[in-house]
């Protein structure tokens, strides 16, 4: 049975007109029903209190519903392990731009630069005309977004950071099969593979298919 | 065609719709997210608001909440995600059309609707998505923030950090998630400083430490207020209790970056340029 709180607090969402009354004259909309002094007080204020209250109501409801306990009986979720995702190394350079003076026909002084690129950070021996050069972080994300057998289409992003190498800290870079949150789930062959099954299953055998494509299309592997 | 496009004038129904609830639940559902809800067969849902299920029962028979059984307590999102795509996309064969709905905005931070569009598409059912009020929307609204003045840059917070993106420091940024940065273990446990210790690293490599942030949470409920939160990057492990997942960090820009192109400028209210522009 859902208690006071709870019939109140929904009410306010559903019931337009209610809400007004709780917003403009709480104590007419607490009467009928059995709030506490502390609620009430957390009522009047919505200020940040009010996640608790909205908490204890959400859990009650879950812990009623019949879909958390079927939940209990047996485990929802994918049991299949996530293998690392395929991943290529890192790429950092170091693009030194170096200003220098020279002449034009006219005699006239034209204002250049000299552009290199070095590894990242810059050897110790690199640094002596740091006076005069700037120098550029390039870092280069390479993504294999369609893995397939012996070949792969890889995307590259890349950032460049526009600061004076004194103030760069080089660090190692980041391990990027651990780092990689997939958001756009690559095509493979074991997806393909994986979607036929679901295709062809009973409506019985079909969830454990479907968690096995699931899983084909976030490592490029088939479960099978 | 798999992904369909949207057209005001459509009647014939897709296998499966992905829509957003809102944040302020139930105040901002669209009419259009309305009209599928109650021609859907089924509506599987993923939300936290508290008469969610109360609404959606009253525009369609057979509800199903995905929340309670998708998330335990530290074990990994990404199995969460999987477990409700399966579900969907298992419902639209048996009785199509459904619709998945999701708190904010349905492709806005989180990740099972770019599943369920993949899965959809090697099983040859359609998917249409929504669009939506995300907690942006909300925040643009209550801090009164135009992505065209300063433009707008937009992390999720771990990602940031996973990837190094630099900050421009003359440019508003967005940072999400902030309150669940360092881990994909679910968890609704408070956090401890250490969680923003590499964050405010991060953030020091681009501002000073006595710059102001502003967290920011949107309002889920009609009675309840929504939350800012001023404090410096110095500051932040100080309000790790408060950071909750559903907190947005708005990093305002040190500074305006001043006009660079004078010849464009000079031609902004011209006629002739104007001319020049158009037929």
């Amino acid at each position: 049975m859902p208690n006071d709180l709870e019939m109140f607090l929904k009410r306010t969402v559903l019931d337009q007109a209610f809400r007004e009354l709780a917003r403009t004259d709480p104590e007419v909309a607490f009467q009928g029903f059995e709030l506490t002094a502390e609620e009430q007080d957390i009522l009047r204020h919505g200020d940040e209190r009010m996640l608790n209250l909205l908490g204890r109501v959400l859990q009650a409801d879950w812990q009623l519903s019949p879909e958390s306990a079927a939940h209990t009986e047996s485990s929802p979720v994918s049991t299949v392990p996530e293998p690392d995702a395929p991943s290529l190394p890192l790429v950092d350079l170091t693009l030194r731009l170096t200003p220098f003076v020279s002449e034009t026909e006219d005699g006239d002084p034209a204002y250049r630069f000299a552009a290199s690129l070095h590894p990242w950070p810059m050897p110790d021996a690199a640094q002596a005309d740091a006076n005069v050069a700037v120098d550029f972080h390039i870092h280069i994300v390479p993504t294999i977004i369609r893995p397939s057998g012996a070949s792969a289409q890889v995307s590259y992003a890349a950032t460049i950071d526009g600061r004076m190498r004194d103030d760069l800290t080089p660090e190692t870079p980041a391990d990027a099969s651990s780092s990689v949150v997939p958001r756009y789930f690559g095509h493979s062959l074991a997806a393909e593979q994986a979607s036929k099954a679901v295709l062809e299953a009973t409506p019985s055998e079909r969830r454990a298919k479907l968690h096995a494509l699931a899983h084909a299309l976030r490592t490029g592997d088939q479960v099978d | 065609m798999h992904s369909r496009t949207r057209c005001g004038r459509e009647t014939k129904l897709t296998d499966i719709y992905m829509v957003g609830l809102g944040i302020l639940n139930v105040d901002q559902i669209t009419k259009e997210t309305e009209h599928v809800l109650r021609h859907s067969q089924e509506v599987l849902f993923v939300d936290t608001g508290i008469a969610t299920r109360r609404y959606l029962e009253s525009l369609c028979p057979r509800v199903t909440p995905l929340y309670e059984t998708s998330y335990r307590e530290s074990e990994c999102r990404l199995a969460s995600y999987d477990h409700m795509a399966v579900r969907v996309i298992e419902a639209a064969f048996h009785h199509r059309p459904i619709t998945f709905a999701m708190g904010g905005h349905p492709v806005v931070g989180a990740e099972a609707p770019f599943l369920i569009h993949e899965m959809a598409r090697l099983l040859k059912l359609e998917v249409q998505t929504l669009p939506a009020v995300s907690a942006m929307d909300c925040l643009f609204a209550e801090l009164m923030l135009d992505p065209c003045l300063a433009g707008l840059q937009t992390f999720e917070a771990t990602d940031l950090l996973l990837r190094q993106y630099p900050l421009q420091a003359d440019v508003p940024a967005l940072i999400w998630q902030v309150g669940a940065v360092e881990t994909r273990l679910h968890t609704l446990r408070p956090s401890t400083p250490a969680r923003f210790e590499r964050f405010q690293r991060h953030l020091l490599r681009y501002y000073p430490a006595n710059h102001q942030l502003v967290a920011y949470y949107a309002t889920p409920h009609p009675l309840m207020r929504s939350q800012q939160l001023t404090f410096s990057i110095a500051e932040l492990g100080n309000f790790a209790k408060q950071l909750h997942v559903g907190f947005t960090l708005f990093i305002p820009p040190v500074g305006s970056r001043p006009i660079v192109d004078q010849d464009l400028r000079d031609k902004l209210d011209q006629r002739d340029h104007l001319n020049r522009l158009t037929r």
